[in-house]
């Protein structure tokens, strides 16, 4: 991996991070009905390394979420909860890479609602698939609520700390 | 305003109407239940599938091979059962069918399969019966 | 350096949490056996390690069903059933035990548990299972004749067994489950198992106290199939239920239950439609559930050290002090 040792230990740091806050979304109790929803707060982990830019390429916010699921899997040993957490991250991440490079100057918190709204229409896609059933998708309208509320929170987190923190922020972005 | 800050205005405000909008749809669809028949399918103890059964509109019968032999499993709507199995003491087919709220579930020991209906109120430990 | 820092809060923020929500990771297996569903739920626990906890009380259970079950011909109790109004039987001690409790319990109830109904139940399993219709009042009385607790014999010195009557069969019925189900939970224990639920085909035995609240056991509904009536709170103690609603046959419109009261010879008809017992062993809780639910009411004396439930026909509930339940809106 290019960037060496101190890269290597950062994306290791993002991806229990990642974990950590997986984790604590964990003790949420969702009340609907398929095991492994989640309200996707851990993207902001993704939205954070998208938005450092310089040496972090897709590949590296990939792999942090990779790291994440695999460490979440071996520690809860629930696979299938995992199994629509890591659809949903994958396609947040696309969506968001995308919107970043496609769209000069997009803020951040709209690209963090669209991360958050394509992770939980990955997810029910998921679980659509895999239930082998349609009926999910009537969470969807909630889903998309939520999803607005969620992106919007971790979106303006993430802006804070970039406003708040330009030294540091540039220097983990290009070691 | 410059177009930047025009453009990032739009954004907002299409975020602002998708959030209205979605919530009115979900109010005006009303609160969903989230009773679900979810039949789960464990083999060797390893869960294979899951099915919806309030979603089964025509009824089909999977063939569930395993290392000891093979169980047909007849899907309907809102029930599931073991109709035909080549195991010695054919428990499983003798269970019948369940269906939501069923907490006895379809065991074929030989054929190491194993059906149950979640969905049973999840904060319970057990039942006792 | 801010790395280093946030690294490290990362790590140790990490190894908390995985403290927490210890109790939602759990290892499961279910298996048939003595006739029913058995599954064993092990807590807080690595995954490697319970399983090879849950395989020794499985080995537990299958030796239980090698000596006490009813319906397999290899079992020392059928060969018992076979021979013992021949001669003295000499058994294992395992099977000595069960039979000795067994003895206490019918003896403790006046036989509304009684471990020596054997051939009576026959007679009605012929209906439940083969679909032969009620046996007549003829065969009925016959069989009672040569069954009853008091016509079984047990030498504590020589160890063996021997009937008074020649149509005598024991038939333990789920004695030997809530008996499983202890000898399992000892295993367990032995094991260093902390925090586990066994469920023997509805016989419910605890261990800990899951993450400080208890665990919670739902009561099946008597009257409305697949629901529950009421939830209760254990902490490392047994549930068994006694219920009309489980094993029965219909015939001629009249719904005929599989617990059989040795005063009539026919099913029990106490009024009682589920009776259940909380208490630490299970095999006692089987006995006294039983023995509850075919003297309905009346037996509430005798239950003086055990938490207790009895639903009565238009769900009627009669419960005991000291347990914990809750009801519904």
């Amino acid at each position: 991996m290019r960037g060496g040792v101190k890269k290597l230990s950062l994306t290791a740091l993002f991806a229990v991070l990642a974990l950590i806050i997986f984790t604590v979304e964990a003790q949420i109790p969702m009340p609907f009905a398929f095991p492994g929803l989640k309200l996707g707060l851990a993207n902001i982990v993704t939205l954070f390394v998208i938005f450092l830019g310089g040496m972090w390429r897709a590949r590296d916010v990939f792999m942090i979420l990779l790291v994440r699921v695999l460490l979440a899997a071996s520690i809860t040993g629930q696979v299938f909860g995992l199994i629509y957490s890591f659809t949903g991250g994958v396609i947040a991440l696309v969506v968001m890479f995308v919107l970043k490079t496609a769209v000069k100057d997009i803020p951040i918190p709209v690209v963090s609602v669209a991360g958050a709204i394509s992770h939980n229409a990955g997810q029910l896609t998921a679980a659509a698939v895999i239930l082998q059933s349609g009926s999910v998708f009537v969470y969807l309208p909630i889903l998309m609520a939520g999803g607005i509320i969620s992106g919007l929170l971790t979106g303006f987190a993430v802006y804070c700390v970039f406003k708040a923190h330009p030294k540091f922020i540039r220097y983990i972005s290009n070691l | 305003m410059n177009s930047t800050a025009k453009r990032n205005f739009i954004l907002y405000c299409i975020i602002a109407a998708l959030f209205a909008g979605s919530l009115a749809v979900w109010f005006f669809m009303g609160r969903v239940s989230s009773d679900k028949t979810i039949a789960e399918i464990y083999k060797n103890g390893t869960l294979l599938r899951a099915i919806d059964l309030s979603a089964v509109h025509e009824e089909y019968v999977l063939s569930e091979y395993t290392a000891g032999g093979k169980n047909e499993v007849l899907v309907k709507q809102g029930e599931i059962g073991v109709i035909k199995a080549d195991c010695p003491d054919q428990m499983c087919v003798n269970t019948g069918f369940i269906s939501s709220g069923s907490f006895i579930p379809i065991i074929c020991l030989p054929n190491r399969l194993e059906i149950r209906i979640t969905g049973v109120d999840s904060d319970l430990d057990a039942i006792a019966r | 350096m801010k790395n280093k820092f946030l690294f490290y809060a990362a790590v140790f923020a990490l190894l908390l949490l995985s403290g927490c929500g210890g109790t939602q990771v759990y290892a499961e297996r279910t298996v048939f056996a003595l006739g029913t569903d058995v599954s064993v739920r092990v807590y807080d626990m690595r995954e490697k390690e319970a399983n090879l906890v849950i395989e020794k009380a499985l080995a537990r259970l299958y030796e239980i069903e090698a000596t006490a079950s009813a319906k397999m011909s290899e079992s020392e109790l059928y060969y018992v059933n076979q021979n013992a109004y021949e001669g003295d039987v000499f058994i294992s001690d395992e099977l000595f035990f069960l039979l000795k409790e067994g003895l206490f319990y019918s003896e403790l109830t006046g036989g509304a548990f009684d471990i020596a109904l054997g051939g009576v139940i026959e007679l009605w399993e012929a209906g439940i299972e083969r679909g032969q219709g009620i046996p007549s009042d003829d065969e009925i009385a016959a069989a009672l004749e040569n069954s009853g607790f008091e016509y079984l014999v047990l030498n504590e010195n020589e160890q063996t067994v021997r009937f008074l009557k020649s149509g005598l069969k024991i038939n333990l019925g789920a004695f030997a489950k809530g008996y499983a189900a202890d000898e399992m939970k000892r295993v367990l224990l032995q094991n260093g198992t902390k925090n586990a639920v066994l469920n023997l085909g509805g016989d419910i035995i605890t261990i800990g106290d899951k993450d400080g609240g208890g665990w919670l056991i739902g009561l099946a509904d008597p009257l409305e199939a697949g629901e529950i009536c009421a939830k209760l709170r254990i902490f490392d103690q047994a549930v068994v239920t006694s219920g009309n609603y489980e094993r029965y046959f219909i015939y001629e419109n009249k719904r005929y239950h599989h617990i059989i009261d040795r005063k009539t010879g026919y099913p029990s008809e106490s009024g009682a439609i589920s009776a259940t017992i909380i208490t630490e062993s299970a095999m006692t809780a089987d006995a006294l559930s039983t023995a509850l639910f075919v003297g309905g009411g009346d037996l509430i004396e005798i239950l003086s050290d055990v938490g207790y439930i009895l639903i009565e026909e238009d769900m009627r509930f009669t419960f005991s002090e000291d347990i914990n339940i809750e009801f519904d809106s």
